[in-house]
């Protein structure tokens, strides 16, 4: 198991509401190898965000983690005094979000946002740190690092903006980063620079990473392993090729057939039915059961167990009638 | 096949700074763009933020006037007077991008979709009015029992389907949609576009449809145009121009929308630049990978290089 | 817990109603002198003592009650009315319309309502119309502030531009898609207001420009009571707990209000 930078086990979330507490997160278990990246896909509300906010330790007051554990390089980071995952943001974990306007603040130069953390971090001395902050802006390619060093936030472009925060994210060379939404808010062509950076870092350092995201093209062409939610649980995980050429999840399956792409011109897609369950009004059987086209009785009395993927360690499905669908018996369409 | 929409070489300047002693810096929006979309069609406008895609679609939906140019709606000149507008306003309907900000939050759904009709015709009775609401819910595939909820008790999808309900009560010609789905997640994002799809079909509507996404663009138009900077770099029959594109600009979009496993080497390099300092020459040239001296010199006109299909580019 | 929360509102439903149905409650005469029981401490009796002139405090606060509130609902809903007004076509029409306004609230603004209530009290004379105009005048630029503040914020959302581009009217724009979506921050400024309003009130009938005798006030009871403070402090305090406990059951039935605001906006949130 020591090959695994990150393991989620069972980790379960709670949130007080007005109308009372809510799961949004339900028993998610998954793990991220070193030097692979790990797509966490759902659309909104089905818990990837506040599942990314519990394992970095920064949950809103009104919710908390109820069980489960969370395993970084041998830690439970769950466990961990405040002050010790405190120096781990940042240093072994590195976080982008999507925002990058949000990310930064507006009243500090670039460059000292980044030193900040080396100091924070390692306490290097003045010299080193400044040194070591503009090689960190000049590995994710901002141009003449040491005259942008100096820039404030507002003289960069979206783009920069995003390519200064995961500087921010690598300046200590992380060995898992958590990157939620990373390249959202980003034009497309920007969008895939950020991308191919993200690449070539974490080839360079092995780094783990955990990708949030929506976006099925993104996971196809950049993740290698991806985990599906829906509705605050874990529905079906394993290998981006694996999973794409053959889904064992009508849910995913179904989103796959969702999205418009260049071939798809002028064909009707398939939508699914429906909208997601509310979290104060769950199914008691398979949260999908309800939008389900292949629900059987046995969908809606239990939650189904998990059926794994013969051909991928780890890799499975969350569905009663998962096989069939890997059989090729059971066609959704 | 008449034209619906028909733009001539529209431009728009924003004065950006001004007060009431400075002039400010001219901010050149949109930059001489001519396109026709003919009556029943879909035309795609697909473009980076800053491409001025939303200028030109505010200019269309009449909410801006264009600094010079003209624009034609099936045939009549829309020249900024009261009497234009209003029958502008009857026949054509904008669909915005954001069904949380486009919706009023303390109107129910009945009101949302009666106001158009409340403003137009004044006459109609109560009666009338909650039969027409009805029936345009149940075309939109909303059940009649929401009328009377508020925006934030829908769900995204809900919303943008009141969006659309509320554009169709006047039986307009056509609709403008600025990004009507990007906002939404993907399994609603295929229902909103499916019911455009079947409204498009019910009432042989026109649609001018604006979008950072080609594969929605490619999904729901005839016609694309690809726009850079604020201008038309590239349009076509949308068959054409994906599989033929002439543009180095519309090849990056391509690459760009549907990234293959392992290719992710040759993203376009740079960023738009700002419309405060356009480059010289071709708009494109800063990122352009086959950019030549002649390019940083001279702007390629937009010329036809195939049967209905446009590129402004030297090397097309 | 949830009995706190009651506990304001309910106060404050409790003195409006005394105030309304006070003719019809079992009270003192409010003007009966009666010198022989001048100056009696609260007893089971005078639940608030007696005056200078033996009347029944109690008996004059409620009454008092009336007087005050009825000038508060109309100073309020006059100063509020205007400055929402002002406040929306400044911020909508912006231009030199907004100019105007915003320098006029501007210049309000650097004089204290107190001293702008009693300039106007002077010029306009006394009584309880004028008092309302002078107290509105002193309050309406605190709306039409915030109010413009709001309608510039919600004039960038798409729904305005839709309505416009629908072919609505100025009027239809103003009262139907902007006010409504302002309206809580617009109670709020309200409930402030009312504590404001009814501190001019008492400020100005204590100096004599407000409430004329024998018509009881809070204000003027109060003023009333301080030459015989030493001998008979339930004159003065009693009258004055009254005023702080509503200004205050005011302010907290206010933030109740926003509270459950918030909460329903929430539950739509996860």
């Amino acid at each position: 198991m020591s090959s695994f930078a990150l393991a989620v086990k069972h980790l379960s979330v709670d949130v007080a509401t007005p109308s009372g507490v809510i799961r949004p997160v339900d028993d998610v278990s998954f793990s991220v190898r070193a030097g692979r990246t790990l797509a966490l896909v759902g659309e909104s509300g089905s818990g990837k965000s506040i599942t990314c906010l519990s394992l970095l330790r920064v949950l809103p007051p009104s919710a908390s983690v109820v069980a489960g554990e969370v395993v970084f390089e041998g830690m439970n980071l769950l466990g961990l005094p405040a002050e010790a995952m405190s120096r781990l943001r940042g240093s072994k974990i590195g976080t982008v979000l999507q925002d990058p306007h949000a990310s930064l603040d507006p009243l500090f130069t670039v460059g000292d946002q980044v030193r900040e953390i080396i100091d924070y971090q390692q306490a290097p001395g003045r010299a080193v740190s400044r040194q070591r902050s503009v090689d960190a802006l000049r590995r994710v390619h901002i141009p003449a690092p040491e005259q942008r060093y100096a820039s404030y936030p507002h003289q960069f472009s979206g783009g920069m903006r995003q390519r200064a925060a995961i500087a921010m994210a690598v300046a200590c060379n992380p060995s898992l980063l958590i990157a939620d939404e990373p390249t959202t808010a980003l034009d497309v062509t920007i969008r895939l620079q950020v991308m191919r950076l993200l690449a070539e870092l974490q080839a360079e350092h092995r780094m783990a990473m955990l990708f949030v995201t929506h976006d099925l093209h993104v996971v196809r062409s950049f993740c290698d392993d991806v985990a599906v939610m829906y509705a605050g649980r874990i529905v079906e995980q394993g290998p981006v090729e694996q999973v794409f050429a053959a889904p064992a999840h009508p849910y995913t399956a179904a989103l796959i057939d969702a999205i418009p792409t260049l071939a798809k011109r002028r064909t009707r897609l398939t939508a699914i039915d429906g909208q997601p369950p509310s979290f104060t009004a769950l199914p008691s059987g398979c949260r999908f059961a309800p939008r389900c086209p292949a629900a059987q009785p046995q969908c809606v009395a239990q939650y189904p167990s998990w059926q794994a993927r013969p051909t991928a360690e780890g890799s499975g499905a969350a569905c009663w009638r998962a096989t069939e669908m890997l059989d090729g018996r059971l066609n959704i369409q | 096949m008449s034209a619906f929409i028909s733009i001539t070489d529209v431009h728009k300047v924003y004065r950006v700074g001004a007060g009431m002693l400075r002039r400010g810096q001219a901010l050149q929006a949109v930059r001489g763009v001519s396109l026709a979309v003919a009556k029943g069609a879909s035309y795609g406008l697909v473009g980076e933020s800053g491409s001025g895609k939303s200028t030109l679609a505010k200019i269309v939906m009449g909410a801006e006037r264009p600094s010079a140019g003209t624009v034609q709606i099936d045939g009549r000149l829309m020249d900024g007077r009261a009497s234009a507008l209003s029958w502008l306003r009857t026949c054509l309907q904008p669909v915005l991008q954001d069904p949380y900000g486009s919706l009023n939050p303390t109107f129910c759904v009945r009101q949302l979709v009666d106001e158009p009709l409340r403003i137009h015709h004044k006459g109609l009775s109560a009666r009338e009015l909650t039969l027409r609401v009805n029936t345009l819910l149940a075309q939109v595939g909303l059940p009649t029992h929401l009328a009377l909820r508020h925006p934030r008790e829908l769900s995204g999808g809900q919303k943008q389907r009141v969006a659309i309900a509320r554009a169709l009560a006047l039986s307009p010609q056509c609709l403008v949609l600025d990004e009507p789905v990007s906002a939404l997640d993907v399994s609603v994002q295929a229902q909103v576009l499916n019911l455009l799809d079947d409204m498009q079909a019910e009432r042989g509507l026109t649609y001018l449809l604006i979008s950072h996404d080609l594969a929605v663009v490619a999904h729901m138009s005839d016609h694309v145009g690809v726009m850079y900077l604020g201008a038309l770099q590239e349009q076509g029959p949308v068959e054409q121009v994906l599989a033929a594109p002439r543009h180095p600009y519309t090849r990056a979009l391509i690459a760009a929308a549907e990234p293959v496993r392992g290719r992710l080497a040759e993203p376009l390099q740079g960023e738009v630049p700002s419309p405060l300092a356009p480059p010289s020459g071709c708009v494109f040239h800063p990122r352009c990978p086959a950019a030549s001296a002649r390019c940083r010199r001279e702007a390629p006109p937009l010329r036809q290089v195939a049967q209905g299909h446009w590129a402004a580019c030297h090397n097309a | 817990m949830h009995i706190k929360r009651y506990i304001a509102p309910t106060f404050l439903a409790a003195v409006v109603f005394v105030a309304v149905f006070a003719p019809w409650l079992p009270l003192f005469d409010r003007d009966a002198i009666d010198l022989a029981s001048a100056l009696q401490p609260p007893s089971a009796n005078h639940w608030f003592g007696t005056d200078n002139l033996g009347r029944d405090t109690f008996t004059r606060v409620v009454y008092g009650s009336r007087t005050s509130l009825s000038i508060v609902v109309a100073a309020v809903g006059a100063g509020g009315g205007l400055g929402c007004l002002l406040g929306l076509l400044a911020g909508y029409r912006g231009g030199w319309f907004d100019a105007i306004i915003m320098r006029a609230a501007d210049l309000q603004y650097s004089l204290p309502p107190v001293i702008l209530a009693l300039v106007a009290t002077v010029a306009l004379g006394t009584g309880m119309a004028n008092l309302v105009i002078a107290i509105s005048l002193a309050t309406w630029p605190r709306f039409a502030r915030i109010v413009r503040a709001e309608a510039l914020h919600l004039r960038q959302r798409d729904f305005v531009l839709l309505a416009e581009l629908g072919g609505a009217s100025v009027a239809r724009v103003l009262l139907q898609h902007l006010l409504p979506n302002m309206l809580n921050t617009v109670m709020v400024l309200a409930t402030l207001d009312i504590g404001l309003v009814v501190t001019l009130e008492a400020t100005l009938s204590f100096l004599g420009l407000g409430v004329q005798p024998p018509d009881p006030s809070w204000g003027t009871m109060i003023a009333d009571g301080r030459a015989y403070l030493s001998q008979a402090w339930w004159l003065t305090a009693l009258p004055g707990a009254i005023l702080v406990a509503t200004i205050l059951a005011v302010n907290t039935t206010s933030h109740l209000l926003r509270q459950r605001q918030d909460e329903r906006m929430e539950v739509a949130f996860v």
